[in-house]
């Protein structure tokens, strides 16, 4: 498969995929929810095929913001790889570090140590969303994933560039994106996963693996 | 007895694969709807025996579209088949008079249990 068109995914596979990615962002939200004792409210996945030079414009025009957040960056690497992004408001960081640690420890904070705090705080939150639905997706593929650490990049997407070593600028990439909510509580953030056409058989032959599985084929 | 099904799910899919994994030993009817809202307007004409139930839909979500059919008939034998498995979730729909929740990717054994047990509530035989 030549992974030069934009119809890289037949819409089945486009739809299986999503699906994939639905169930993983279940499993996710159960575990943040787990943590911070608050219940979240899934969205419907968006899946699209772009060039990396349409990605951060598609970013962009997603969160509907281009200034006052907080992106949370890690990679992941097995037969399916690629990059996902964290997204959160600077207002969202500062509830979600509320809700973590109380409004008390911050009393006792200067202004630097409870940016750093923010920083550290949004950073962890993206390590276990990232970390929960890949893996699950990776589990739901038959492939096995390994991690860098999750990087706070500050507040923008422009003049991000994405490593060419794994998004060629003549290929396309698979751009999953979902919302979520947290219920009585003015916190949304959003995820991207961006993965790599490398391995684009391999990808096709796990999704249509795992609908023969599930009795979707 | 069991002889209207409908699914109602946003991914084609996720409805092909409950429809395969349904056994194939009654000549049961299908319906689809593709998101919550005309899940509800099938629900209306179609009168089926039993409803499996996505949550995350477009246009009407699954809880709404729930309490929609629930509004519609008290005795609804409605399935959830969502990913999103917090526990909240589940006590959600069940007090909202789901008969079962099952969680996504489901299994065939796992359906056709639960088509047993809409079986058995519909002839009066189990209870919510």
């Amino acid at each position: 498969m030549n992974p030069g068109h934009r119809d890289i995914l037949t819409e089945l596979e486009k739809d299986a995929f999503k699906e994939i990615i639905n169930i993983a962002f279940g499993k996710a939200a159960a575990s943040l929810a787990d943590i911070i004792g608050l219940y979240v409210i899934l969205s419907v996945p968006k899946i699209e095929i772009l060039q990396p030079g349409e990605i951060q414009q598609f970013i962009e025009r997603e969160i509907n913001e281009t200034k006052g957040l907080n992106i949370i960056e890690q990679y992941y690497i097995g037969k399916i790889r690629g990059a996902a992004f964290l997204v959160l408001s600077y207002e969202n960081s500062k509830l979600l570090l509320s809700l973590l640690d109380g409004a008390e420890q911050q009393e006792s904070l200067n202004f630097s140590s409870i940016a750093m705090l923010e920083q550290e705080t949004v950073t962890e939150i993206g390590n276990i969303i990232i970390g929960a639905c890949v893996s699950k997706t990776a589990e739901l593929l038959k492939d096995f994933v390994t991690y860098t650490p999750p990087r706070f990049i500050g507040g923008k997407f422009s003049g991000y560039d994405l490593p060419q070593k794994l998004f060629d600028k003549e290929t396309y990439a698979i751009v999953l994106k979902t919302l979520f909510q947290f219920e009585n509580k003015d916190i949304s953030g959003h995820l991207f996963l961006i993965n790599s056409v490398e391995s684009l058989d391999w990808l096709k032959k796990a999704i249509h693996d795992y609908m023969k599985h599930y009795g979707y084929e | 007895m069991i002889k209207k099904i409908l699914i109602v799910d946003d991914s084609i899919v996720a409805r092909m694969g409950l429809k395969k994994a349904i056994p194939k030993d009654m000549p049961y009817e299908f319906y689809e709807a593709s998101d919550g809202a005309s899940g509800v307007e099938q629900f209306k004409t179609v009168a089926p025996d039993v409803v499996f139930l996505d949550l995350t839909m477009p246009v009407m979500t699954g809880f709404q579209a729930l309490d929609e059919i629930m509004k519609i008939d008290k005795n609804a034998a409605v399935i959830v088949v969502t990913a999103d498995i917090q526990k909240k979730t589940m006590d959600r729909v069940l007090e909202a008079g789901a008969l079962l929740v099952i969680s996504k990717p489901p299994s065939q054994e796992e359906i056709r249990s639960s088509l047993e047990k809409a079986g058995k509530f519909k002839e009066g035989v189990m209870k919510r």
